[in-house]
């Protein structure tokens, strides 16, 4: 019996042992598997990055009404007390500013880093010169702020390098800091391991880890950051598969483009490439010795040994490097002197960055027609938008102190306060600033782009419009500005039901011009011409305009109860501001690959859809609404541009709006609930104010400009009882605007020529 | 080869031949008009963009040149010349209704200068003739020479048109 068990128990003996074998043949192999793919497969997902518009800098600019001082900070310049030497820094002083600007590859062109210095007086720049080279400039381009990036998980800012591009410098100072053998070992390095052990037992802690760059990357591509022996012992072994199986070029390179090397704000720097941008403002090919020697003694600690947060440890750190370097042969005395000499740049880490998180929304939702989500999350796309950061950020100011300022005068309610803002550039269809709520953190509905919300009075113009129009049939159009219309209770079916629209103050204002009836905005008059003119011509004109949701044909329609899209609704305005001719909104303008060749263009799309002329009869109806009608609060809060605009109320006062424009500015503003409730307050009061507060902020600074008459359009002097040539007997005149053809040829009959009148004054 | 073939290729190289006559016909612009003394800071500076963008375009950089076209008028909404340029650019793309609409922006710009009258009354006679509007492209020629009695341009467009040239 004995014996037979034996040769039993020794063949399961041979089993286990074969088992132990597969089973570890098995693991190793899973093992070479995940280092092999993944290293031969897309390396990292590098997420797209999300650019505002670069501003350029001229002579004649004034630099404090465009904040150029914050958005240096903010793209991480440094202020220096010498002149600017190194890209990044700058100097300002009363009557010159210094600047060396960092480098930066636009989708046309790669500029290499500069100095520049302009001659100031009152902040306004005089003459701009190449400090280099002594050569006046026209212009200068500040590269562009990042706002965004489109990421699935985690936002890794990482600019991928190839070795050959790295100066060896680099490469240098990294071995010898890092991995002094790692040119001689096999991805481990017994010597370095032995020589850690010893001091953690001395130490009494697991501090030391010995490990070789291999491992390094090992770690950080594959494995977590846990400080256990079977992860030690797995890393060990895929280190030494990566050796066996690559070469030492191909794991530099990884290892160089994997590393972590610090923040900035919201975004994780790895890789030299990205960190010689942040630190140094330069592509890592120009990076000098000592700022190699910098960059690789961060890798250890990147907030301990960052030079933005403590130059002085990073200084250090910077010369034990470089003396580590002479040690082994790979500094020359003379080299390594000068490295030791060479300040640490002592720029301040870059303030806050303006993000800008429905434009991403935008900017993704857009772009997912064109790729997929996840090349935008992995391809490091670079994304060119028309969104001015200092104009965003105004926005976003005005609307905040807003909402607040409104909340104050309002009851609690059940919900907070909402609103919107649209800024844009008529001529080019440029959104130069969308804010889509009041906080991105607490809702992600952008109510800019994909609310659709009642107009209200917006809608008039366009339903007067319709009627400025020339009739197809005629020739001629069927309203000019002075034409009588009737403020007087009318009643039309609306839904199968009799229907009397009322004015806000409750008054018929009986016969009065088309110019007052929309200055003040008489609904009864607005529907009376929209009953005359038709509502299927008003629809017809929307759409022209770009309007695209349904717009059912029915009386009510002219007085904005159908819901529009508002940014569709800025657009349709700017086409007023642009006369006549539509701009597509346009957001994104060019997006770039990570080797910097350009994947798509947008060029501004131009289309004229209302005559010059006629549009620039609302445009002239539409500044009497802020000299004179319900926008003269405008006038009132001190904006005293050329400017042209509409309120918007909806009934039970559910939204407010306010939109307008100078020749070169549009913006819109929405206020509101998102669940409807009143917010009784008309658009005037609620979002007037903050209207004018955006135009205030986002015009500063640009050139006074006035609307231009098209060839087409006669001026007359109108006595605006009577809509006829003013004379002598009626001397409150307007200037009115008409269709060359169209303008009155009678004079008003008015009262006592003005001798009498003066007769009358003297004699009492 | 067969009829149709003969016939399609007569026809591709017909509308070759057009499409080459189009491109090789001289833009309506030449020397650049400086901004005067009184043009706003930015006027200024797209106008100088302007010509960089013009280099780009001469040296066959169009997408490049556009953008900067582009950028100076996104810079000075005013400007003339980005106007005019983007305008020369939509009639080199043969998107007449844009060159148009452009050009308009320009003449409600510049007021009354005579030169650049001339050079958006070119612009005009291009795009309409172009579009196929040959009545408002004749108007437009004729209002070149008007101006400018030499215009060799506006007398070769009224040419194409079958008019002969008002002698200067």
């Amino acid at each position: 019996m004995a014996s037979s068990r034996r040769p039993r128990r020794r063949r399961r003996g041979r089993w286990a042992v074969w088992l132990v074998l597969a089973v570890g043949a098995g693991y190793l192999g899973s093992l070479y598997l995940t280092v092999t793919s993944r290293f031969e497969g897309p390396r990292w997902k590098v997420p797209s990055t999300v650019y505002a518009e670069p501003v350029t800098i001229y002579p004649g600019m004034d630099l404090a009404a465009h904040q150029i001082h914050d958005r240096l900070l903010r793209l991480g310049y440094g202020p220096v007390a010498g002149g600017p030497t190194r890209p990044g820094e700058f100097r300002w002083t009363d009557d010159r500013l210094d600047l060396y600007l960092q480098d930066f590859v636009y989708p046309d062109h790669r500029v290499q880093g500069f100095p520049v210095a302009a001659d100031l007086r009152n902040h306004r720049v005089e003459r701009l010169v190449r400090s280099d080279d002594g050569v006046s400039i026209p212009s200068v381009d500040l590269e562009p702020e990042v706002i965004a990036g489109l990421f699935d998980e985690s936002w890794e800012g990482r600019r991928l390098v190839r070795l050959a591009d790295v100066p060896p410098a680099l490469v240098d100072a990294i071995v010898s800091i890092e991995d002094v053998r790692f040119y001689n070992h096999w991805g481990i390095d017994p010597r370095a391991i032995a020589r850690a052990l010893w001091t953690d037992l001395k130490e009494r802690e697991f501090a030391q880890g010995g490990s070789t760059l291999t491992q390094q990357l090992v770690k950080n591509f594959y494995l977590t950051q846990e400080r256990t022996l079977y992860r030690k012992a797995t890393e060990a072994l895929m280190a030494l598969m990566l050796e066996a199986r690559y070469s030492k070029g191909e794991i530099l390179e990884a290892y160089l483009n994997e590393i972590y090397l610090g923040q900035r704000g919201d975004m994780g720097v790895y890789g030299v490439g990205e960190a010689s941008i942040l630190y140094f403002g330069k592509d890592v090919e120009r990076l000098t010795p000592a700022e190699s020697a910098l960059l690789a003694g961060m890798i250890r600690s990147p907030r301990a040994y960052n030079p933005q947060t403590d130059p002085d440890r990073a200084r250090a750190r910077r010369d034990r490097v470089i003396r580590r370097m002479v040690e082994l042969g790979k500094i020359g005395a003379a080299n390594a002197d000068a490295a030791l000499t060479d300040p640490v740049p002592t720029r301040p880490k870059a303030r806050t960055a303006v993000r800008a998180p429905y434009v991403a929304d935008v900017v993704r939702e857009q772009l997912e027609r064109l790729y997929s989500r996840d090349v935008l999350t992995s391809e490091g796309l670079r994304i060119f938008t028309s969104l001015d950061v200092e104009k965003q950020r105004a926005a976003e100011e005005a609307l905040r102190a807003g909402l607040a300022g409104l909340e104050r005068r309002l009851p609690k309610g059940p919900e907070p306060l909402q609103g919107g803002v649209i800024v844009m550039q008529p001529q080019t269809g440029h959104i130069l600033a969308l804010i889509g709520g009041r906080d991105y953190g607490e809702t992600q509905f952008n109510r800019m782009t994909q609310a659709r919300r009642q107009p209200g009075s917006l809608f008039k113009p366009i339903a007067y419009l319709a009627a400025l129009r020339k009739d197809a049939e005629t020739g001629a159009p069927r309203y000019t500005p002075v034409s009588v219309v009737e403020d007087v209770p009318v009643t039309v079916m609306a839904n199968g039901q009799p229907w009397t629209p009322q004015n806000y103050d409750k008054v018929y204002h009986g016969p009065v011009t088309l110019r007052t009836a929309l200055e003040y905005s008489f609904n009864a008059a607005a529907v009376g011409v929209a009953q005359a003119i038709g509502v299927e011509r008003i629809i017809e004109t929307a759409r022209a305009l770009g309007l695209t949701t349904p717009l059912p044909p029915v009386p009510s329609l002219v007085l904005g109860t159908s819901e529009v899209i508002p940014l569709e609704l800025a657009a349709a305005y700017a086409v007023l501001a642009n006369f006549g001719a539509r701009t597509e909104p346009l957001m994104i303008k060019a997006v770039m690959d990570r080797d910097g060749q350009v994947l798509a263009r947008k060029e501004i799309a131009v289309d004229q859809v209302v005559s010059p002329e006629e549009a620039y009869l609302i445009t002239s109806l539409l500044r009497g609404v802020v000299e004179r009608g319900t926008g003269r609060g405008v006038r009132a809060l001190g904006f005293d541009r050329p400017v042209a605009g509409k309120t918007g109320t909806t009934s039970d006062f559910r939204d407010a709006w306010f939109v307008g424009y100078t020749p070169e500015t549009l913006a819109l503003v929405w206020v509101g609930y998102d669940h409807n409730q009143s917010l009784h307050l008309t658009g005037a009061q609620a979002a007037l104010p903050i209207w004018t507060d955006v135009m205030r902020r986002v015009t500063a600074g640009e050139p006074i400009t006035d609307f231009t008459p098209p060839p087409g359009i006669v001026l007359r002097r109108i006595d605006p009882a009577s809509g006829l040539l003013s004379n002598s007997r009626c001397p409150d005149a307007i200037t009115e605007a008409f269709l060359a053809g169209t303008e009155p040829t009678g004079s008003c009959a008015g009262g006592p020529p003005r001798f009498l009148r003066w007769l009358r004054q003297v004699w009492g | 080869m067969t009829i149709r073939v003969r016939i399609a290729l007569a026809t591709v190289a017909l509308l070759g031949g057009l499409l080459a006559c189009a491109l090789e016909r001289p833009l309506p612009s030449d020397e650049p008009i400086p901004p005067d003394a009184s043009a706003a800071p930015q006027v200024v500076a797209a106008y100088h963009l302007v010509e960089d963008g013009r280099q780009q375009l001469a040296i066959g950089q169009t997408a490049a040149a556009i953008a900067t076209f582009q950028k100076a008028l996104a810079l000075a909404p005013s400007s003339p010349h980005a106007n005019f340029a983007l305008g020369e650019a939509k009639l080199r793309q043969a998107d007449y209704r844009a060159a148009l609409i452009y050009g308009d922006r320009v003449a409600r710009l510049v007021g009354n200068d005579p030169e650049w009258r001339r050079r958006v009354a070119l612009l005009r006679g291009q795009a309409y003739e172009g579009a196929g509007d040959m009545a408002r492209a004749r108007e437009a020629y004729l209002d070149v020479l008007r101006l400018d009695p030499g215009s060799g341009e506006a007398r070769d467009g009224l040419g194409r048109l079958g008019d002969a040239p008002p002698i200067p």
